[in-house]
């Protein structure tokens, strides 16, 4: 039997000009999918979070909605951003308490929990659905996810607010394993249960890449690439030479990829090391993994013919969408108007290049915006953001 | 001739493939001639036969083709059907011999100076050669072999040019290399190997990395590009966010033409480009045949339509009130004579402003139509008569520059009699400008405003511009690449208003260095003169608004509908500079064929 993952890892470029000075290198991380073996059996519940001053508008019907079409059985807590309480819980205890998420509800409006059949009730995935204009989050809230993490359980996000930081909200999705899920209060019943439904047909758990480093060669950017392309994260350039990712849900149609972007150190001719990738992951009892690594080839004079790895580059160019988009609003917050002009020239021209004319028009009406008004409204930024992730998965 | 194996690596028995009986040899073997070929590859050939390539002790590459039998006819007859195949491998055989049971075609392959990296190595160290004349001996050959594939279905993609060699009016590959089947589809990203400098961006997975024949119009656009340039290819053929830049910024005087197809070619954008290498051969075809044209056309009036269009810009006006673009026009269509100028006046200066510069500019333009000679041909009303010597033409324009770079200095000393800073801060004016006899035109260029001619739906900036970027890379100081990143890239290093100062403090104004151009007019070609507020402004990049100018020229009824909408182009797309532009559209004259 074919095991259930493998792991791929090829930089480019693989071969380049020795001597030159420091360079850029990027690596794409790919999993391959092999007999996935029985869904571990997760259960469902939903927690629905009352603010107390706000009652339950929208949120409420689509949580009841999302019980029904699962088989979720329901709880509802209210809390409130100074205060947080359970007024009454459902038949069962509520064992997303259990979680630091205390901490959570303060950011988020309401949360869905997906408790690990096999693990008594163990947390092991949660949906934070954000209904305001979110474009904070407390370092508290960021640790109560990091927290999550470390237990082996990813996060959600889903976002029906077309002013939230959906940047924001997008890396810390990414760097539980998890996505930001952009839907409108109509859409946000059919986005939920189909991500449940995914989930629930998880056979693997606590999936997580660990990508290491030689001296001298640092990563700098981190880009999730499949299934839905995201950037996950500028590092510091004194960041450790270690990187660990957790993967997430993983499908045979889509399997995990990501692009990881590390500067290189000036050196002579020569082979040399770039990224050493490990997996490790737990099906049933047992923990498997597999490993994988890449390396370039220094040469005093380039050859005539270039090997290229064009899937590298491929993957670079969709994820560059994302990248552009965050450094323009990078930009804006900064009062750099010119930079964002500029960026905004650039994101079209990138977007002429994918071939893509409705994020060339999008991109281009929005510069002409910019140009008039000198204002980048925060939902036309998360339009962009939809869009250029929408046009990066088709491209793939 | 026989067949033995092999000398050198000391085995002194033949080891002959094992199946149906027959000593073929193998690789790594020599085959013993006149002198021994070493068998380095072997290539497809049909059932009872061997087709392999090889080289001797010297370096010199062969073809063997061996078959069972001793009828030489019949070699070459099976030699002739394997070659069927893919008949742009082919060379006339050398000579074929009996080694036993089999026969030998030995074909010596051509030498490496008809190869296409080194007719570009040879022509960039040549002095001085005539850019059609090339284009036609080495250019168009190879574009038709890429055309003939095509045609027969197939494309290529990851090519070695070292693999390609033109001899005569042909161009054929070394060896069959591997065709895709146009009817495959895109081929995806995956590993590769790209030639440097003629790989198209798609193949080092840019552009969204699939593949398709595009990727042979930009390889065989790339050739063509290193033909008109005569520079060793460039790394920045592989960048999908910027183009080449144009061969004019290399060389002077180059077809217009053939270069507005070059540019196509390769365009980093595989949308942009022709579908397939037969649109290639047919624009290319097309162009030359233009460029013949204008080098047989006698000197004629032809019919001249303008218009000109003079607009401040929807967005720049909104925080500078003064239009700082100006324009002339002055034109006598009963002898064809006439001066043409825009001028664009630089936003940002201490003394002074670009508005009063680029009325300086265009206050001398009125003066020079006004001095022009007269002619008297007796009804009662003298015509403007301009020099016949090309050099007198430029003498004028270069006076008008000259002179219009004097009074902004008289204006600068009317307020400040003494300079107090450095001259780079005095207002300043770019100028382009057409003078026009007939069918002959005088073009002279001095900043970043632009000169396009436009014909058979192709555009092309005909003089470069003087940007700090522009001109590294015309001085071979920068690549593109480090060009573009350059500080001050797009500062400008040549306009009016050019200045030193004395031990006075007094300007001397500094003799400008326009650029000229002489171009024969064809009818249907059209011609604008504009400032940058058009290009920049006119589409999603530089690419896209030049095509869009040629689509909007050619596609409007009449020169002063084109203007507009060129004005209004500008406009939509931000409008964030000011706009004036020329349009020039000739055609036959009245009772002229």
């Amino acid at each position: 039997m074919k095991r259930p993952l493998g792991l791929t890892c090829v930089a480019s470029p693989p071969l380049t000009q020795g001597g030159l000075g420091a360079g850029v290198v990027h690596g794409l991380v790919s999993l391959t999918v092999g007999t996935l073996g029985p869904p571990i059996g997760l259960e469902l519940k939903i927690a629905r979070v009352c603010p107390h001053d706000r009652g339950l508008p929208v949120l409420a019907d689509a949580f009841r909605a999302v019980a029904e079409a699962t088989g979720a059985r329901d709880s509802v807590i209210f809390a409130g951003r100074h205060s947080t309480g359970v007024a009454r819980a459902g038949p069962e205890p509520v064992h997303a308490l259990r979680s630091p998420w205390p901490d959570l509800v303060g950011a988020f409006s309401g949360v869905a929990s997906l408790l690990g059949g096999e693990d008594e009730g163990r947390t092991v995935w949660l949906l934070l659905v954000v209904e305001t204009a979110v474009t904070e989050v407390t370092p508290a809230a960021i640790q109560a996810l990091q927290g999550l993490v470390d237990l082996g359980a990813g996060v959600d996000i889903i976002c029906t607010h077309p002013a939230a930081d959906m940047g924001l909200l997008s890396r810390l999705a990414q760097r539980t394993g998890g996505e930001l899920i952009q839907a409108s209060a109509a859409e946000i019943v059919e986005r939920m249960v189909r991500r449940v439904g995914l989930l629930r047909d998880q056979r693997l758990r606590g999936a997580r890449l660990d990508v290491r480093t030689p001296r001298g060669v640092r990563i700098q950017r981190v880009f999730r690439v499949d299934p839905t392309p995201a950037f996950v994260g500028l590092l510091p350039a004194s960041a450790d030479a270690s990187l660990l990712l957790p993967v997430g849900p993983v499908s045979a149609e889509a399997p995990p990829a990501w692009l990881i972007s590390a500067m290189t150190p000036g050196r002579g001719p020569g082979r040399y090391r770039l990224f050493d990738v490990s997996l490790r992951y737990q099906q049933g009892p047992e923990t498997l993994g597999a490993e994988a690594s890449a390396s370039q080839t220094l040469v005093a004079e380039p050859p005539r013919m270039l090997p290229v790895e064009a899937a590298v580059n491929a993957a670079l160019s969709r994820v560059d969408t994302a990248a552009w988009i965050e450094e323009i609003a990078r930009a804006y917050q900064g009062h750099d108007a010119r930079r964002v002009a500029g960026l905004l020239d650039r994101l079209v021209r990138h977007a002429v290049t994918l071939d893509d004319r409705a994020l060339v028009s999008r991109a281009f009406d929005l510069r002409l915006s910019f140009l008039r008004s000198g204002v980048l409204e925060p939902t036309d930024l998360n339009a962009l953001r939809r869009h250029g992730a929408a046009s990066s998965r088709a491209a793939g | 001739m026989r067949v033995r194996v092999c000398v050198q690596c000391g085995l002194d028995a033949a080891p002959a493939e094992v199946g149906d009986g027959t000593p073929w040899p193998v690789l790594g073997s020599h085959v013993e001639g006149r002198r021994p070929i070493l068998l380095e590859q072997a290539l497809p050939a049909d059932d009872g036969a061997r087709r392999f390539l090889g080289r001797d002790d010297e370096g010199a590459r062969y073809e063997i083709f061996g078959v069972v039998g001793s009828d030489p006819q019949g070699a070459l007859a099976a030699r002739r059907r394997a070659h069927e195949s893919f008949p742009h491998a082919s060379f006339p055989p050398d000579r074929t011999v009996n080694a036993g049971t089999l026969r030998f075609t030995v074909t010596h392959l051509p030498e490496g100076a008809e190869r296409v990296p080194k007719i570009v190595s040879r022509l960039v160290e040549a002095e001085s050669v005539d850019p059609v004349e090339i284009i036609r001996k080495y250019g168009v050959p190879v574009v038709r072999l890429f055309a003939e594939l095509h045609d027969r279905g197939f494309f290529l993609s990851e090519q070695d040019p070292d693999e390609l060699v033109v001899s005569g009016d042909r161009c054929r590959f070394l060896r069959p290399p591997t065709p895709h089947p146009v009817a495959g589809g895109a081929v995806a990203p995956g590993l590769r190997r790209v030639p440097f400098g003629y790989g198209a961006p798609e193949l080092h997975g840019l552009c969204g990395g699939r593949v398709d024949p595009r990727a042979d119009v930009f390889f065989a656009g790339a050739v063509l590009y290193y033909l008109l340039a005569r520079v060793p290819p460039l790394e920045e053929a592989s960048d999908a966010m910027d183009r080449l830049p144009s061969p004019t910024v290399y060389r002077d005087d180059l077809p217009p033409g053939v270069v507005a197809v070059v540019r196509r070619a390769t365009s980093p954008v595989p949308a942009r480009r022709y579908a397939d290498c037969r649109a290639l051969r047919t624009a290319l075809d097309i162009a030359l045949a233009s460029e013949d044209a204008r080098r047989q056309a006698a000197r004629r009036r032809l019919g001249l339509k303008l218009g000109h269009e003079l607009h401040i810009g929807v967005l720049k006006g909104q925080y500078a009130p003064q239009n700082q673009d100006d324009l002339f026009v002055a034109y006598d269509a009963r002898n064809g004579v006439g001066l043409f100028l825009v001028s664009d006046g630089v936003s940002i200066s201490e003394h002074g402003s670009g508005d009063i510069a680029s009325e300086c500019v265009r206050i001398e333009a009125h003066r020079l139509w006004q001095e022009l000679p007269r002619e008297d041909v007796g009804d009662g009303a003298p015509r403007p008569k301009l020099p016949e010597e090309r050099d007198a033409r430029r003498a004028l324009l270069q006076a008008t520059l000259d002179r219009a770079n004097a009074r902004i200095g008289e204006i600068i000393h009317q307020r400040l009699p003494r300079f107090p800073g450095p001259p780079e801060g005095i207002m300043a004016a770019t100028a382009v400008a057409a003078l026009l006899d007939g069918n002959r035109v005088t073009l002279c260029s001095i900043g970043d405003s632009r000169i396009y001619l436009i014909r058979d739906g192709h555009i092309t900036s005909l003089l470069s511009y003087h940007d700090l970027c522009t001109q590294l890379i015309r001085m071979r100081r920068a690549t593109p690449r480090v060009a573009r990143a350059a500080p001050a890239a797009a500062a400008l290093i040549r306009c009016v208003g050019e200045f030193e100062k004395d031990e006075n403090d007094q300007l001397v104004p500094v003799p400008l260095q326009p650029e000229f151009r002489e171009l024969t007019i064809l009818p249907g070609d059209a011609l604008v003169l504009c400032s940058d507020g058009i290009p920049d402004y006119a589409g999603f990049d530089d690419e896209h608004a030049e095509s869009r100018i040629c689509q909007t020229v050619e596609g409007a009824p009449g020169a002063p509908w084109a203007a507009f909408e060129l004005m209004v182009l500008a406009n939509r797309g931000g409008g964030g500079d000011n706009i004036s532009c020329i349009v020039m559209r000739f055609e036959d004259a009245e009772g002229e064929a």
